[in-house]
């Protein structure tokens, strides 16, 4: 099914010494940037300084990643067709194991580039140290409020043994502050920290060990704003020896994506102009991306979400297995298209 | 494929091929129903002047292009099918190679693709390139390759895995005269092997030495055809290659001629003279390659 010859063609292709260049112009950009630049965090926040420069760094090389793997893909069926027609019409190849060869050409240079690139962001921010890695996000009823008098509690099973949680928290008015307590209890056990939450606050709370269902609640300490649990502010998480994973696992997150978006825009290339197949796949991914936001089957959907946690500082947790069905299921839909018309623009 | 052995090498009938035109609300035909039959191990050439059609049918038979209306047989088969594909040889008018790659690894990925067998591929592909000679090209980009050198090279493309009918259009395009020793030389061994040929050129002199027979494409008709010596118009001009006479003998000749009431229209050293000159001198030292 898979020729490797065509591969091998692919693959130089994909890493031709102007991709090559253009990553190392971008890479050699964001050296000159300060990421953590406008945000006023106190100093001494090391962890969270780390954070926002992989974030940086991360979105400079997934912008100079994304428009060359969309570009390049979308004009390969206009290259192809001006300038080797002739060659790969004539061939005694079908155009599925053509394009399939291709794809995996493509797949593996982009493996190789987000590789790089995660090897690069990692080596620009220097050393590593501890930190929690996210498990779960858990969602929230969407209006948990918590005013005077009132406390909000639920549950949560299957939670591991040695995992902590995170929960973060804004005011929703009524003052500039609130001070809060949030405790959680397994069985016989419980833990509990207290916070005073600003604007936006995120608390931290180690669980207690053990097997079995953990109870939360949290309640406001003394009078003073009305204090709102964003719904999807709640996550189990583990801590690590090292704060790198997160850029694995943003790495883990861009690859799919790209390569579900270069085997979509070959496909939509075979039918439309190259610009055209371009902005197609975009949209796509964009539409889809706005519409459900952290819907796993589509590719890279949260990866804003899982940037932001690199941000403050955390590894983001491993993609979801529905992350790479949603992968394959995109490639299978680009390159079926591809495959379904002739080389040759004449019906 | 075994129950159409015998099938002729190309059978065409009432073959029409149009491109849409005026962002295709019209369509422009340029083959006008093409009747067309070869036997295996024969040769045909396809002469026409520009935009007659012959590059397009040519196409056609490779399978390059979709077609539309009439019937296509390639040695027994739709041209469509793979198995068909592998057992005919293409060299188009241009090079539609990755032109980024070496000539070697150019070469080395169009026999895999035509299912030479690996075990064969490297001695085939330096084999070839030095039987075009390309092979101090070989690891030239083909990028860099100059307009007689890519010819060379889509003639080894086209040959490499021995194939059973051969396309060639226009071979003779940018071809110096060592060129042409080479593309007889091919041809010459495609023959032999029981191939069959169709050479499509603007001109006739360039193939008709190649042809059992030749067909005349004006406006996407066939206009004539028949063997080169049927096509002769009587009366009209011939071209007569000589060797092994003096200057005086051929005086004679023209004395004689013109005693018959025809006319020399011109006298000039063959292009063979040429060409023998380059293969003796190839190979000596220091000879150029």
């Amino acid at each position: 099914m898979i020729s490797v010859g065509v591969v091998g063609l692919a693959w130089r292709r994909a890493l031709a010494p102007s991709v090559l260049l253009a990553f190392a112009l971008v890479a050699l950009a964001t050296t000159w940037i300060d990421w953590s630049g406008a945000t006023g965090l106190p100093r001494g926040d090391a962890q969270v300084l780390r954070g926002l420069e992989r974030r940086g760094l991360w979105l400079a090389l997934l912008a100079m990643l994304g428009v060359a793997t969309l570009a390049r893909a979308a004009g390969q069926f206009a290259r192809w067709r001006a300038r080797e027609l002739d060659w790969l019409a004539a061939l005694p190849v079908r155009r599925s194991r053509w394009l399939v060869s291709t794809w995996c050409g493509d797949a593996l240079a982009l493996g190789v580039l987000v590789v790089l690139a995660a090897g690069f962001v990692e080596l620009s921010v220097g050393a590593s140290a501890p930190t929690t890695r996210t498990l779960k996000r858990v969602e929230l009823p969407p209006l948990a409020l918590v005013a005077e008098r009132s406390q909000l509690e639920w549950t949560l099973h299957d939670v591991p043994s040695a995992a902590h949680a995170r929960l973060e928290l804004a005011l929703a008015g009524g003052g500039r502050a609130a001070e809060v307590r949030w405790r959680a209890r397994r069985g016989e056990l419980s833990t509990a920290t207290v916070g005073t939450i600003g604007l936006r606050t995120t608390l931290e709370l180690a669980l207690p060990p053990g097997d079995g269902p953990v109870g939360f609640d949290l309640e406001r300490l003394a009078p003073g704003a009305i204090v709102v649990a964003d719904p999807a502010g709640l996550a189990l998480t583990e801590p690590v020896e090292s704060d790198r994973g997160a850029s694995w696992a943003i790495a883990a997150r861009v690859w799919p994506a790209l390569i579900a978006a270069d085997a979509l825009a070959l496909g939509f290339a075979a039918w439309l102009s190259g610009a055209s197949a371009g902005f197609a796949t975009l949209a796509l991914w964009l539409g889809a991306w706005l519409a459900t936001r952290t819907e796993p089957l589509i590719p890279c959907s949260d990866l804003f979400d899982a940037l932001a946690q690199v941000a403050a500082g955390l590894v983001p947790r491993a993609p979801e297995f529905a992350h790479w069905v949603g992968t394959a299921a995109l490639v299978v839909l680009g390159l079926g298209l591809g495959s379904a018309r002739p080389w040759s623009r004449q019906p | 494929m075994h129950a159409t052995h015998h099938a002729p090498a190309l059978h065409l009938h009432g073959v029409r091929q149009s491109y849409p035109i005026r962002m295709g609300l019209s369509r422009k035909e340029i083959l006008h129903g093409i009747d067309l039959e070869l036997a295996r191990g024969t040769s045909l050439g396809l002469v026409g002047p520009n935009g007659s059609g012959k590059s397009t049918l040519l196409r056609v038979i490779a399978g390059v292009e979709v077609q539309r209306h009439g019937k296509v047989e390639v040695l027994g088969h739709s041209p469509d099918s793979a198995e068909v594909r592998r057992r005919i040889g293409w060299l188009a008018e241009d090079l539609p190679f990755p032109r980024e790659l070496r000539a070697v690894d150019a070469l080395r990925l169009s026999a895999t693709l035509y299912g030479v067998p690996q075990s064969e591929l490297a001695g085939r592909v330096d084999a070839y390139l030095e039987r075009v000679g390309l092979a101090h090209a070989r690891k030239l980009a083909l990028a860099k390759f100059s307009r007689g050198m890519a010819r060379r090279f889509g003639l080894a493309a086209a040959l490499i895995h021995e194939p059973e009918l051969v396309l060639l259009d226009e071979p003779t395009a940018g071809l110096d005269a060592p060129g042409f020793a080479v593309l007889e030389d091919l041809l010459g061994e495609a023959k032999a092997r029981g191939a069959s040929l169709i050479v499509a050129s603007h001109l006739l002199t360039d193939i008709q030495a190649h042809c059992d027979r030749l067909v005349v494409l004006v406006d996407g008709q066939i206009a004539l055809s028949g063997t080169p010596r049927d096509l002769a118009p009587e009366g009209g001009a011939v071209e007569l290659e000589l060797q092994g006479l003096g200057a005086r003998a051929l005086d004679e000749i023209e004395g004689e001629v013109r005693a018959r009431g025809g006319s020399v229209l011109a006298r000039f050293v063959s292009a063979r003279n040429l060409v023998e000159l380059y293969r003796r001198f190839r190979g000596k030292p220091g000879a150029p390659r």
